[in-house]
């Protein structure tokens, strides 16, 4: 480790807490209908919107009708987006001439870009037409944040509003989510990575004279080897810088090429890198502030952060630790940081970003729901690599998802205020509302349908041949690639520990019911716990009312998180990456 | 053939989201 990468770590956590606070007003403005610089050129498009949808933005929504709009308009949405894969070969701006999406793959595809997940088995500049990149794929990282952030808003209005059923009109919040929020912000975003060299046209891909042509050992159909001269390159490129800034804004995570972030057309250099681990966590930290306000309780929504913070910088320190290391096996080698050497782990790292960048992209990536790497985590050490494992487990509240980072926090939150009150020998108490037996039973369902869709499917599939069929490596890293495939799915984020082989109809249809399990059915007890709140009534605070605004509120929530997942997936994790951790410095690898 | 699987799984699927919806409700009111 270096003074150096440590300097930029905390340079990174310095600049999203200075952000947190206006973008969380302006977050809270938006939602609470209070004015914004932006309402002049958009309360124009808003209301012809509407006109033109038949929608009455003074009506506001139960919490189940809430719901069901948005499971309709996801429903609706992803069957689109499974057609327009289908018929891309057909539809315009297809200047590769690709064919049809394979159908397996374009109902795991599907899936994954609905619930958020981007999980891609597939290369996208070899597969995806720009039409569907853009109108099918870059549309679903729009609107799949959208519904994250709004879902967010009810939670915290449901916390707010008393003796209400009323939490807000889905369709309301998703329009101006999408003109107020997404949109600008990833104008402006788009433009400054163009700036950077992130390409953004709708050409054909260029073929190239190479200026040091090379052989190649090429399979043929047959089987057989034989040797080729290389001496061209077909360089893709495409509507890049549109869709980065959402893949990082809207954590999504979906790239445009399959190297993701670690391709230089969509990260070309320390600046970009540095703007895009910014953008993951801008919106899911802003929100802890914008829970404040509107609720009226600032301090609270500092307390999450720091929770949050806390548990970011366990992670990272983590990680950046376990990489800079290296791996003990390689003796002979010069793994010691230096002028002219990196040092550390760099197998699947980029020269250009180094260990701490690394490290530090692989933390928020998966503290938050968004899966973009600009290095592969199936390379990293098995400590290192479980960092990643372990904050998808924990249910990527780490700042989390835009919206889902908060509204999975907030299932923590009625499990800590629970505990506090069992010990306390009172009936919890949350910002002045009484968490009862309904809200405890929703929040367990929210965390076991999170628990149960990882472990079964990921249990399946490493005792089915179907399954085992897929892993690259043997042992526990085998059962590391396994479980991360699940994990990520269920979780929503995305990344893979790239030695799985994914495009399978096993994996494809099995990993797109964890996304749709992970995503909806965990949505719908959050949202009925918002609802519930919602039409208590407000109970003021006394002596004995746990507070939720200080250094033991944060605490107790730190301790929630880890302890529900460490008991969860403790075992399964002493089985993969701990066991590759010791049976390595037994002198095994994997 | 799997083009009709596929879709009518995704509908399959949301509409027990819908009766998941319903579900809870009902516990909440009794």
């Amino acid at each position: 480790m270096t003074a150096n990468g440590w300097f930029q770590i905390l340079f990174f956590l310095l600049v999203v807490f200075l952000l947190t606070r206006p973008l969380g007003v302006f977050i809270a403005r938006v939602f609470s209908g209070e004015k914004t610089f932006l309402d002049v050129a958009l309360r124009p498009i808003e209301k012809l919107i509407y006109r033109l949808t038949g929608v009455d933005e003074n009506h506001e929504m139960r919490w189940t009708e809430y719901t069901v709009a948005m499971l309709l308009f996801s429903g609706v949405s992803m069957t689109l987006l499974y057609l327009i894969e289908r018929t891309q070969r057909w539809l315009p701006l297809n200047p590769q001439k690709f064919g049809n999406v394979d159908p397996a793959l374009a109902f795991g595809t599907a899936a994954s870009f609905t619930t958020n997940t981007n999980w891609q088995v597939y290369s996208g500049e070899s597969t995806m037409s720009y039409l569907t990149q853009m109108a099918g794929l870059a549309y679903h990282n729009f609107v799949s944040a959208a519904v994250g952030i709004v879902l967010a808003i009810v939670v915290i209005r449901g916390i707010a509003r008393r003796e209400t059923e009323k939490l807000g009109n889905f369709w309301v919040d998703t329009t101006r989510c999408l003109l107020w929020v997404l949109l600008p912000f990833c104008v402006v975003g788009a433009l400054v990575l163009v700036s950077q060299g992130v390409v953004q046209n709708l050409k054909p891909y260029t073929t190239v004279d190479l200026m040091q042509p090379y052989t190649a050992q090429v399979t043929g159909a047959d089987g057989k080897i034989t040797t080729q001269a290389v001496t061209q390159q077909v360089i893709a490129q495409g509507p890049v810088a549109s869709q980065e800034v959402i893949k990082e804004l809207g954590t999504n995570g979906g790239g445009f090429f399959n190297a993701n972030s670690a391709h230089p057309f969509e990260n070309p250099t320390p600046f970009t890198n540095f703007f895009e681990v910014l953008l993951i966590f801008a919106i899911p930290s802003a929100l802890t502030y914008t829970l404040g306000r509107m609720t009226g309780c600032q301090r609270h929504g500092w307390a999450i952060w720091a929770a949050m913070a806390f548990l970011f910088l366990t992670g990272v320190s983590t990680a950046y630790w376990a990489e800079a290391k290296g791996n003990p096996l390689l003796a002979g080698t010069d793994q010691h940081v230096s002028a002219a050497n990196s040092g550390g782990n760099m197998e699947g790292k980029e020269v250009r970003f180094g260990i701490a960048n690394s490290a530090l992209f692989a933390t928020v990536t998966t503290d938050a729901s968004c899966g973009a790497i600009n290095g592969q985590h199936d390379s990293f050490t098995p400590l290192g690599g479980m960092v990643p494992l372990v904050n998808i487990m924990l249910g990527e509240v780490v700042f989390g998802g835009v919206g889902a980072g908060l509204y999975g926090m907030f299932v923590f939150v009625v499990l800590a205020v629970f505990i506090a009150g069992l010990m306390v020998g009172r009936t919890p108490e949350y910002l002045g509302k009484k968490i009862e037996s309904y809200d405890v039973k929703m929040a367990m369902l929210a965390v076991l349908v999170l628990t149960f869709t990882i472990l079964v499917f990921a249990a399946v599939s490493v005792v089915k041949p179907y399954g085992t069929a897929g892993i690259s490596n043997p042992g526990p890293h085998g059962l590391s690639q396994i479980l991360y495939a699940y994990v990520s799915s269920t979780g929503n984020n995305g990344s893979a520990f790239a030695g799985l082989n994914g495009n399978t109809l096993w994996y494809n249809t099995t990993t797109a019911a964890a996304q749709l399990l992970g995503r909806f059915f965990m949505i719908i007890p959050i949202m009925a716990i918002a609802g519930n709140l919602a039409r208590k009534k407000t109970v003021p605070e006394s002596a004995g009312t746990f507070p939720v605004t200080g250094g033991l509120f944060s605490g107790l929530l730190v301790s929630t998180v880890l302890i529900v997942g460490a008991l969860t997936f403790f075992p399964v994790l002493s089985l993969g990456p701990i066991l590759e951790h010791l049976l390595m410095h037994a002198g095994k690898v994997f | 053939m799997l083009d009709l699987i596929f879709i009518v799984a995704t509908v399959l699927f949301f509409a027990v989201g819908i009766l998941y919806v319903r579900g809870c409700e009902r516990l909440s009111v009794k």
